[in-house]
This record gives structure tokens, C-alpha cells and sequence, in this order.
């Protein structure tokens, strides 16, 4: 057991890379411990405001409360079978750490146990803040007791395991016959696919679409029976044996849950020890395929010569890197929530998920502010990574300070615009298709649209550029990334600020002046603050590149 | 050409390079020699660029590095001791990607990569994920893109490590040939060997301070003895303290 925990501990301190610091491990913790409070706050009261859809029509028996419940937990099956396909990959077969470990005087079962745990706690990181509200919420909504919110977090926090395993079942006598780089290609257009697929599922469940009252009765039951017979459904029944004031039969299926997890759990276990050989073979076989060398895009020749090698450079680490790639496509999912959230802001009246202006305008504002901030920061600060030991061909080279920074600035701030702008496209579409929204307040969004890619990309490149994650002389052994991550949370929570504030002012004006004076000041106003921050913050960005050095 | 002038780098108290003054000229192989922790890296970061001095100047065929770096750094071609380059990039396309940097016409670099696959055997792994290489390949793509700009000097960090004897020939090779071509050569070894037979001038460094310099008839009319390899001359000008413990050790 001890080479069990040996092994547990080190993946988490190399997956984290917490501070040896104490006083910076405790800023960090308390800071991943905020973001997940604020996540499982906001999403518990999404989650009571969708068990309290009334509808216009009979739902079948168990309610919306099934379906959502139900909904949630296939939705957090399947990504976790897409996510443990890209885990295993990374940590198994492309990666040297498992070799070596196998090489060790340990028992495969041991060490496999150990690497599977670890993931099915990383698993756990974003499955409980995601998925565990749904179920405070039903037990707010029913008045459970505690014994309830206890046993649901532990049944919860076993839902990745029967996914996890199923997903090894299916993927290691993958490995054996195919290249791990190419099941990884795959996997990856799968997750896009996953993405798409649960954006159209939820906007089908969003029941503000028009449809008539026959077609989504008949429609919101069909979900609802199809859903009773998946394996996801037992997160339904645990919850509901609750309601009907069954604890001990709730406890039961809990209990049944939790065994059958770890059956399935050492099935997965001595699946991989008998089968993993032959994979790492396959793989090793196939090492050295061949890329061909094409021409870069036109679409890149805009930009002068050496930012446009530095960005194509930093396009194909990101595209190769499994680890790096997963954390983008992670940025990108959040989006899929977001523009659910989002779809029905601007909507009138009852179907409104607030029923004052202030409330419709906030949630816009902030809603864009949080896509901006998962790709303008998120992926920004990932980028300045990517050149870790190789910095010093760029120290070394004919590359300018300030070339270096617009090379880091472009994707993000670009992929900022772009997606922001499909967003308000999307919105405005949809508000045109069901007639019922307030378009102004989408348009009164625009500003934030348009001027926070600018803010959240230039002060996230000054702070990668304030700690860069090289060795430095005045940081010679460590690197600084969870300071990094520290000052993007706090980065995050002065954007969201901005937009009260800025929804405060939107609010007063609107009323008061109308739409077309507030649009103008907004712009103005949103314009003139971010440009203020981020002229600056480019300035300091680009000198302290320029005084970069290697310890 | 590489000039030093009263070079000197301080981390806190402890001062790793001490007045530094250095010339090597065009067309010289240099050898720069001390045990670990004299200050060699630390020299040789400070004349690339990627240390800033904490007094002293250095000049790159004339140009003040600390004037104009980007000018200065264009001149040189660095091979460091560790070749960390971008494990997901191919050979082709970090050779491709280290011309786009320095402004070398893509028809240039295409032919001058060409050349350097050739050179170093490398010609099946071209298109090939660096990350899959030996060592000694990656070592072998980090010279061809010290070289793929034509710098007019050329720094080498133990440059020989990793590679096989076959390679390690070719590289010695290489060097003589830039060098008799008018290029600056400025290596850094532990190989006394190397040193010997390949160098024009050595400087021999120790505790941030340059102790000797010249030619290896030099240090040897120096040191008064005249049949002294270049390790016994070492030895003797950096203390041998470690060689003194070991035979010690082993005489118990």
C-alpha cells in the first residue's frame, strides 16, 4: 500500500506543480477552492430554476427532475469516456513515466491501480462541481435531509469509475492494434463532435424554441423514455428513493453503486496489466511516422515573417500535445455551457432567466466576459508555455521583444473575436427565429464583445510575461505556474466586477436615455477602459520580454 | 570576432565570472576550459545574450551586444550543452522555423536543411517528431540550426556530448572547416583531448577568473615543462584538489 500511496502522491504534485512554498500552496488552494464554490453555487441555482420549469403541458411520470438528472449524468458518462480515451493515451502510451515505473520493483496491479485512482480523482475535479449541484438542487427542491447530501457526494463522486473502466475496456485492445497518436487523433474529433452533440441536446431540452405544445409534449417524453432505460438513470433512482422517504433503499443502491464501480474498477485493473505489453509494442512500432512537410495557409501571410513562424510553430505544438490540446478543448467545452446559459437571457417576460433589465444585462456582460476569459486567458497563459527549455533559440535569435509578444498575442486575442462574434450571430439568429427576445440588450453586449478579447489577452501575456515558466537567475529551480493561475483567477474576478459595473451603468442609461445613447456610451465607456488597462499592460509586457534571461 | 571587456556576472554574494577580458579572432578555434562551476556557461550565456552581465561589455564582430542584441545575436550560431528544441516539431520544420527567425529566404533554407540532413545522416528522420530522436540526433539538429543562418560565429557548449565517435569526428571536422573559412569558434569542453588537438588558443578558467590563456606551447613554456599534456597543465593551474582526494580515497 505504501508504494500504492507512493505512486498516488507523486502524480497529483507533478499534475498540480503546487508551490514547495507554503504561504503560495495555500493562495493557490484557497483560490482553486473559491472558483469551485462560485461554479457549484451558480450551477445549484440553475439547476433549481430548471426543476421549477413549468410547462405547458402534462411531462411524464417523474418530471423534469428525471430527465435532467438523467441528462446530466449520461452527459458526464460520455465525457468521461472521451476523457479517459485522451488520459490513458497521454499517461500509458505516450508518455515514458509508466515504463519506467513498470521497470521498478512493483507490482504491475500496484502500479496500475495507482495511476487509475489518480485519474479517476482528476476525473472527480471537474465531475463533482459540474454534476454534484444537480443533486443539491433536487435535495433542495424536496427537502432531503443531510444524510442525503452526504451520500450524494459520494455517489457522485464514484460516478467516473463504471465510465472510466468501460473506456479501458475499449481502448487498450485499441492500442494493440493501432498507433496510440492515431486513436488520439481520433479521440480528439470525437471530443469536438461531443461538444457539438451536447450543444444540440441541450438546446433541444430548452424548452423556449417555439415548438408547439403537442410536438415538445410529445417530444420532452420520448427524451424522458429513452432516458429511463440507460445505464445513467441510477442517478435518478438513487435521488428519488429519497424523496419517497426510502433512505434504507437509497443506501442500497448507493451500496450497489459503489460495488459494482469497484468490480468494474479491478476488471480495468488486471484488463490493462494483461493487455498493456502488447499495446506499448504496437505503439512503440509504430514511433517515427512520418509528417510531411506542407506550406503554411495564406491565411497566415499577413503576418510579418517571424510572428507568423512563431504562431504556426505554437499551432502545431498545441495541435501534437495531447495534454496541451485536451486543456484547449476543456477551454472550449465550458463554451457549450455558456451559450446554453446564454440562449435564453435576452428572452422576454416569463421565459426570462432574470426579470429585470439589470439582471439580463449583467448575466450578458458577464456571460461573454467568462467565454473571453476561458479563451483569451486560459489559452493565452497556455501559450506562453509552450516554449519551456526551447526559449533560448528565440533569446538567441533575430526575434524582437515586441515580435515575440504579438506572436502570443494573435491566437488568442483572434480566436477571442471570433468566437465572440459567432456568439452574437448565433444570438441574434435565434431571437429572430423565435420572435420572442429583446434584441437590444444582445446588441448592448457588443462592446464587451468587441474590446475584452484586447483586455483579457494583454494583461494575461503581462502576467506570463511577469513569471515566465523558464528558469530565470532570479528563480533559478522552480517554475511559477500556480502564480500564474492565481493572478488569472484574480484576473478573472476583477472582469467579472467590471461587468456589474458596467451593467450598472447600462441599466441607468437604458432607462433613462434609450437604446441607441447607451449603445454609443458603452461603447465609449468599455472602449476607453480596456484600451486604458491594456496599452499598458502590452508596454510593460513587451519591455520585460525584452529584459528576459535564462538562469 | 568575440570581445570581452572586464566581463562579470554576481549571483548575490558569489560571483560567478570575474573581469573577463577575451578576444578570439576571426578564423580561431578557442577552447574555453575549467572544472564545473568556474563560470564557462555562465560566460558563454552572457556572450550570447541570454545573461545580462553585471559589469563589462561584449562585442560581436564589433557590434556592443548590449546596443544592439538583436543585431549582435544575428552573427552568432549557439549549440548549448542540453539540445532542448521543440519535441513537436520535425527536424525539417525546426530547421524551416529557426530560418524563418533569422530571415533566411525559404529556398535558402530548404537547400541549406537539405545539406545539414545529409551531413549528419539524418535524412530518414527529417519528418520525423524531434521528440522521437536519440540525443545524439537531437544534438545533431541543434548544430544544423546554429548553422543554417551563416553566423560568422559560432558557439559550441561541450559540443561533442552525445555523440557517437563517428559524429563527434564529423563535428571536428566542421569546426576546422568554419574556422579555416574565417569563422569564430568559441567552445566550451571537458574534453582536454579535443581541446588539444583541435584548438588554437585555450583559456582556462576557474572560479569566474581566466588563469591562463595561449596556445598549448604557451601554457606549456608557462608551466616549464615541456612534454605536459594539456591535462596535466590543467590540473596543475586549477588545483587538482578533486584528483589529489581521489587517489587518496583509493590509497586509503
Amino acid at each position: 500500500m505504501k508504494k500504492f500511496f507512493a505512486i498516488v502522491k507523486t502524480e497529483f504534485l507533478s499534475a498540480i506543480s503546487i508551490s514547495k512554498s507554503k504561504k503560495l500552496r495555500f493562495v493557490s488552494v484557497s483560490g482553486s477552492c473559491i472558483t469551485i464554490a462560485v461554479v457549484v453555487y451558480f450551477l445549484t441555482k440553475l439547476a433549481l430554476r430548471l426543476y421549477n420549469i413549468k410547462f405547458p403541458f402534462p411531462v411524464f411520470t417523474g418530471g423534469i427532475e428525471a430527465i435532467i438528472l438523467n441528462s446530466v449524468v449520461l452527459i458526464a458518462f460520455l465525457f468521461i469516456i472521451l476523457s479517459t480515451f485522451s488520459m490513458i493515451l497521454a499517461s500509458l502510451y505516450l508518455s515514458s513515466n509508466n515504463n519506467l515505473l513498470l521497470s521498478m520493483p512493483i507490482k504491475e496491479e500496484i502500479v496500475f491501480s495507482a495511476r487509475f485512482v489518480f485519474m479517476v480523482l482528476e476525473l472527480d475535479l471537474f465531475i463533482l462541481p459540474l454534476v454534484y449541484p444537480f443533486f443539491i438542487a433536487y435535495g433542495l427542491k424536496f427537502g432531503l435531509g443531510i444524510i442525503y447530501y452526504i451520500l450524494s457526494f459520494f455517489f457522485v463522486a464514484f460516478i467516473p469509475v463504471v465510465p472510466f473502466a468501460i473506456a479501458s475496456f475499449i481502448l487498450i485492445p485499441l492500442a494493440e492494434r493501432f498507433p496510440a497518436r492515431k486513436i488520439n487523433n481520433i479521440v480528439f474529433v470525437l471530443n469536438i463532435l461531443f461538444g457539438i452533440f451536447g450543444y444540440i441536446i441541450t438546446q433541444f431540452l430548452n424548452p423556449w424554441y417555439g415548438l408547439s405544445k403537442t410536438k415538445s409534449s410529445v417530444f420532452i417524453n420520448l427524451i424522458g423514455k429513452i432516458l429511463k432505460y440507460l445505464p445513467s438513470n441510477i442517478g435518478y433512482v438513487f435521488a428519488n428513493s429519497f424523496t419517497k422517504g426510502k433512505a434504507f433503499s437509497g443506501f442500497t443502491s448507493m451500496f450497489i453503486f459503489v460495488l459494482v464501480s469497484l468490480g468494474f474498477f479491478y476488471a480495468s485493473v488486471l484488463f490493462a496489466k494483461n493487455h498493456y505489453n502488447s499495446g506499448i509494442m504496437n505503439s512503440a512500432k509504430s514511433e517515427g511516422r512520418k509528417i510531411k512537410y506542407r506550406e503554411e495557409s495564406k491565411v497566415f501571410s499577413i503576418l510579418p515573417l517571424k510572428v507568423r513562424a512563431l504562431v504556426i510553430k505554437d499551432i502545431k505544438i498545441v495541435l501534437r500535445d495531447t495534454k496541451i490540446k485536451t486543456m484547449v478543448l476543456m477551454n472550449f467545452a465550458y463554451i457549450v455551457f455558456f451559450l446554453f446559459v446564454f440562449i435564453y437571457i435576452p428572452l422576454n417576460g416569463p421565459h426570462s432567466s432574470h426579470p429585470d433589465i439589470f439582471g439580463n444585462l449583467f448575466m450578458a456582460f458577464m456571460l461573454y466576459v467568462l467565454v473571453d476569459f476561458m479563451i483569451c486567458s486560459q489559452n493565452g497563459s497556455i501559450l506562453f508555455t509552450l516554449d519551456r527549455e526551447s526559449i533560448w533559440v528565440l533569446l538567441m535569435s533575430k526575434v524582437s521583444a515586441v515580435e515575440f509578444f504579438w506572436s502570443k498575442f494573435v491566437s488568442p486575442f483572434v480566436s477571442g473575436e471570433v468566437i465572440g462574434f459567432l456568439l452574437f450571430a448565433a444570438n441574434l439568429t435565434l431571437l429572430k427565429l423565435i420572435n420572442k427576445g429583446n434584441v437590444e440588450i444582445v446588441f448592448l453586449s457588443l462592446p464587451v464583445l468587441i474590446f475584452f478579447p484586447l483586455l483579457l489577452t494583454s494583461i494575461t501575456l503581462l502576467v506570463s510575461a511577469l513569471f515566465p515558466n523558464f528558469k530565470t537567475p532570479k528563480n533559478p529551480n522552480k517554475l511559477v505556474s500556480g502564480k500564474v493561475a492565481i493572478i488569472n483567477f484574480v484576473i478573472e474576478v476583477i472582469a467579472v466586477f467590471l461587468a456589474i459595473w458596467f451593467s450598472f451603468i447600462a441599466e441607468i442609461l437604458y432607462k433613462s436615455k434609450g437604446f441607441s445613447f447607451t449603445l454609443i456610451i458603452m461603447f465609449a465607456i468599455i472602449g476607453a477602459v480596456s484600451i486604458a488597462l491594456s496599452f499598458p499592460s502590452i508596454a510593460f509586457a513587451i519591455n520585460r520580454i525584452k529584459n528576459f534571461q535564462l538562469g | 570576432m568575440i570581445e570581452t571587456v572586464g566581463l562579470t556576472k554576481k549571483f548575490g554574494n558569489l560571483t560567478a565570472v570575474n573581469n573577463l577580458n577575451l578576444t578570439v579572432n576571426n578564423g580561431e578555434i578557442y577552447g574555453f576550459l575549467g572544472p564545473n562551476g568556474a563560470g564557462k556557461t555562465t560566460t558563454i550565456k552572457m556572450i550570447c545574450g541570454l545573461l545580462k552581465p553585471t559589469a563589462g561589455k561584449v562585442y560581436i564582430d564589433g557590434i556592443k551586444l548590449s546596443e544592439d542584441p538583436i543585431e549582435a545575436k544575428s552573427h552568432i550560431g549557439l549549440i548549448p550543452d542540453t539540445p532542448n528544441v521543440y519535441p513537436k516539431l520535425t527536424g525539417r520544420e525546426f530547421l524551416y522555423f529557426v530560418a524563418d527567425i533569422y530571415d533566411v529566404p525559404r529556398s535558402r533554407a530548404k537547400k541549406k536543411a537539405d545539406e545539414i540532413f545529409e551531413m549528419f545522416d539524418l535524412k530518414e528522420k527529417a519528418d520525423e517528431l524531434i521528440e522521437t530522436y536519440s540525443h545524439g540526433m537531437k544534438q545533431k539538429i541543434v548544430i544544423g540550426s546554429a548553422l543554417i543562418h551563416d553566423p560568422s560565429v559560432i558557439i559550441l557548449d561541450e559540443p561533442t556530448v552525445g555523440l557517437d565517435p563517428k559524429s563527434a569526428k564529423l563535428v571536428k571536422d566542421l569546426l576546422r572547416a568554419l574556422a579555416d573559412k574565417g569563422k569564430t569558434v568559441f567552445m566550451s569542453t571537458h574534453i582536454l583531448e579535443i581541446a588539444e588537438r583541435m584548438c588554437d588558443r585555450v583559456g582556462i578558467i576557474n572560479e569566474g577568473m581566466l588563469i591562463a590563456e595561449g596556445t598549448i606551447a604557451e601554457l606549456r613554456s608557462k608551466a616549464k615543462d615541456q612534454t605536459a599534456d594539456l591535462e596535466k597543465l590543467f590540473l596543475e593551474l586549477t588545483g587538482g584538489e578533486e584528483t589529489r582526494n581521489l587517489i587518496k580515497f583509493l590509497e586509503g
